[in-house]
């Protein structure tokens, strides 16, 4: 056997070695894919989990963890390159394989020790590979990942926020009064004190667990609070009209009005600054400041300058609450009454409710003294099953049983009925025979039923009823 | 490494010796029907300066190959059948005490050894002594006798048999000295087709005509064409690799007691190359190493007794050597097979 020594010179060479490194460069990045594909199948495994994770929390985080599989990937393609370096093979080495396999009889190597001539190209060699790559385990390891990457993007997964979503949020009442003070701060309507009560009273109610905010007491606490808030709006609202109503007429009082007018008109006046110092919303701004400062007694002698000017303050004050509680949602506006509701109330400034600050019943004018104001909107409403007192629900009334009806698949009261009244026996039916002695009589009225009367399906029906 | 005083051959010179060498496989090819391999094989050991242990029935030729080698290269040969009587003297010589000028001396009558081709005959019938006096003749290449030392002429070969069933009155011979010879060869028997062309130009008592193709010097030149075949790193790596195998601590020389020596190591180079050179190559190959290795190491392998009983033979274990043993010793990824091509 002799080897084909048709020597090319440096074309041998340069065909042999560029085989070689060929050969040497594909047993490597075997080598190094051994290396990378279990670490890139834990990755794999990993990345999975973080693009479902990712799904779940926010979709925002998907690319972030797509960046994050493609570093460790690469990370991991070059770890597994400084680890599957030491197995590298050699052009040297790749020769040797490259040589023994196409039956070369170490020609490669010795041409490359400078012994002899490189060999020429042979054609008959030129489709041949020492080596054959096993390509199922690492296409189907890779296969495996870009399924379990894709199948992490495709399977449906919950939006995690959906849950954040329907996280306990606080009483809708307590959140309800919450905006009406952030509105009213916003249009400076009250005074701070009045907010930070409110709001005192909100975190108190939202202090308690959140799993305790939708107990009852909870609820009926923010319902009161809206209840109250809004009930001492509203107060404050007339307060404020009565109050600019009385500086206005007192103002308006002409210089020969007689001191017991006056006097009745700076007792209005003194009685609303009262109501106004006393009630749960106080007036924010100059009217506040100004009632706040000036005695009830000492109203009588402002100058009709001064109350004119009491009575503009007041009437822009009385605008910004209302048209704070405009823009707030949920507030009821008619309950608010408008500024034509009031006709002029007339506190007495003596009464016990004006010394308290609440509305004078007494002086209150018609439009106020109506019923019907107190701004309860708790209760039975129109909708269908409501709660409400329990009505006759129909049972001790006899109904026909005209429809088809299946006896199997109905209850014992429906083929039975139940009926309020007298047992109506008809003692003309048959009793059965009475000369063989009988072991079924008829029941009487009242008596206990014979089962053994009844056919079996009926007797099913009637154990299930008295069951 | 390479001797470096050895030029390494060029191709014309590997050619010129390889017409050479089939000019005398042709030759031996008409002495010996039907035995291409065993002639392969002597030449080879002829020209890597080895001997060769020949094993197998008598009558199947090996007198006459070692006759027609004789005659092919011109060289001197003698054949000694051994015996258990036979003594040490007998194949490397006697002092003899004679009358020289009215003096009376010994002297050296050499013996049958002192030939370029020794045919040794049922070598393990003499006793140890006399297998001893001609191993080292073998080893040493002279003969001392009487404390004067006699170079013995140049080529020297000894071709020994031995027969592997006559084992009564047999002395076996021991490892270190078989581990002398190049090659065991196993002698197979003739084939249906070889018998008939013996019958047909062949007749008792009428030796072939054999030409003389090389002499001599011819011969020496071959040998020395041997020394200077370029033994490639890998293929030194391939031979360290497999007689290293055969070590008994390695798994796949299980049943193995003594291994193969560096002298066997030597044994696979020198038969490489002169395999290598009979191909026409200035180097040898992995493909010479396997062809070789079994004759090689089949007689340096020593079996313990459990190997023995189960069948396993030397040359079956040489062989699960050669097949576990690959050139390329660097193992393939999982993601890659070699191909056969």
């Amino acid at each position: 056997m002799s080897i084909d020594t048709n020597l090319a010179g440096g074309a041998g060479a340069a065909h042999w070695e560029r085989r070689a490194r060929l050969l040497a460069a594909e047993i490597n990045a075997g080598w190094w894919l051994s290396s990378w594909l279990p670490t890139a199948l834990a990755i794999g495994i990993a990345g999975t989990f973080a693009l479902l994770w990712a799904r779940w929390q926010a979709v925002e985080l998907v690319p972030f963890a797509w960046g994050a599989i493609g570093v460790a990937l690469v990370l991991a393609a070059v770890a597994a390159w400084f680890r599957s370096r030491p197995r590298f093979e050699s052009v040297a080495s790749a020769r040797v394989l490259l040589e023994e396999r196409l039956g070369l009889h170490a020609r490669l190597s010795s041409a490359a020790a400078g012994v002899g001539d490189w060999p020429g190209r042979r054609i008959d060699l030129d489709g041949r590979w020492p080596v054959r790559l096993r390509a199922t385990r690492p296409a189907m390891l890779l296969a495996m990942v870009g399924a379990m990457l894709t199948a992490a993007m495709v399977i449906p997964v919950a939006d995690a926020g959906a849950f954040r979503r329907r996280a306990i949020e606080a009483p809708a009442d307590a959140e309800i009064v919450s905006k009406w003070i952030e509105e009213l701060q916003r249009e400076k309507a009250i005074d701070e004190r009045s907010a930070s009560d409110v709001n005192e009273r909100i975190e108190a109610i939202l202090e308690r667990p959140r799993d305790a905010w939708y107990e009852h007491a909870t609820l009926e606490a923010a319902g009161t609070l809206r209840e109250q808030t809004a009930a001492d709006l509203a107060v404050l609202a007339r307060n404020l009209a009565a109050a600019e109503r009385a500086a206005a007429d007192l103002a308006a009082a002409p210089s020969g009005a007689s001191s017991a007018e006056k006097h009745r008109d700076s007792q209005a006046l003194a009685a609303a600054a009262r109501q106004l110092a006393l009630g749960g919303m106080r007036p924010a701004g100059d009217a506040g400041a100004k009632l706040g400062k000036e005695a009830a007694e000492a109203l009588a002698d402002l100058s009709p300058e001064q109350l004119r000017e009491l009575a503009a303050a007041l009437r822009a004050n009385r605008s910004k609450l209302k048209a704070a509680l405009a823009r707030a949602a949920n507030f009821d506006l008619d309950a608010f009454g408008s500024d034509s509701d009031c006709e002029g109330c007339k506190p007495c400034g003596t009464c016990k409710e004006c010394r308290e600050g609440k509305p004078c019943k007494k002086g209150a004018c018609a439009a106020c003294s109506r019923a019907g104001r107190g701004g309860i909107s708790r209760g039975p409403g129109e909708a269908p099953m409501k709660a409400g007192k329990e009505e006759d629900l129909g049972a001790t009334r006899r109904e026909l049983v005209t429809a088809p009806t299946d006896v199997e698949r109905s209850a014992a009261g429906e083929l039975l009925d139940v009926v309020d009244a007298e047992h109506a026996v008809d003692e003309s039916a048959y009793a059965g025979p009475q000369a063989g002695g009988s072991i079924a009589p008829a029941a009487d009225g009242g008596g206990p039923s014979r089962v053994d009367n009844l056919l079996p399906r009926e007797q099913d029906a009637v154990r299930r009823f008295f069951k | 490494m390479n001797p470096p005083a050895l030029l390494p051959l060029d191709d014309a010179q590997a050619r010129h010796a390889a017409e050479s060498i089939g000019r005398l496989r042709r030759v031996l090819q008409g002495v010996l029907f039907g035995q291409n391999d065993l002639i392969d094989l002597v030449i080879v050991g002829v020209l890597a300066r080895g001997h060769v242990l020949l094993e197998g029935l008598p009558g199947l030729g090996k007198t006459e190959l070692v006759k027609g080698l004789a005659r092919a290269l011109d060289l001197k040969h003698k054949r000694v059948q051994f015996t258990p009587d036979l003594l040490p003297g007998d194949i490397t010589g006697n002092p003899v005490l004679e009358e020289v000028d009215g003096r009376r001396a010994f002297t050296f009558q050499p013996g049958p050894v002192f030939a370029n081709i020794l045919l040794a005959d049922e070598i393990n019938r003499a006793s140890p002594k006399t297998q001893s006096a001609l191993l080292e003749a073998m080893q040493e290449r002279c003969v001392t006798v009487m404390g004067q030392t006699h170079p013995l002429p140049s080529p020297f070969l000894v071709l020994a048999t031995q027969n592997p069933i006559e084992l009564e009155g047999t002395y076996p011979l021991p490892e270190a000295q078989l581990d002398r010879f190049l090659f065991k060869v196993d002698v197979p028997a003739a084939s249906v087709e070889t018998l008939e062309r013996i019958v047909l130009e062949r007749e008792i008592g009428i030796p072939p005509e054999v030409p003389c193709v090389l002499d001599t010097h011819a011969l020496t030149t071959l040998q020395d064409e041997v020394r200077r075949v370029y033994m490639p790193p890998p293929v030194a790596n391939f031979i360290a690799r497999l007689v290293a195998a055969t070590a008994p601590t390695n798994p796949l020389a299980a049943g193995v007691r003594y291994g193969a020596s560096p002298r066997a190591a030597l044994a696979l180079s020198a038969a490489a190359r002169a395999r290598g050179l009979c191909q026409g190559r200035i180097n040898a190959s992995y493909e010479d190493v396997r062809a070789v290795a079994l004759p090689v190491l089949r007689h340096r392998l020593v079996l313990d007794y459990g190997a023995r009983l189960e069948g396993l033979t030397p040359d079956g274990i040489v062989a699960r050597l050669l097949d576990a043993v690959p050139a390329h010793d660097k193992p393939l990824p999982t993601s890659l097979k070699a191909a056969k091509v």
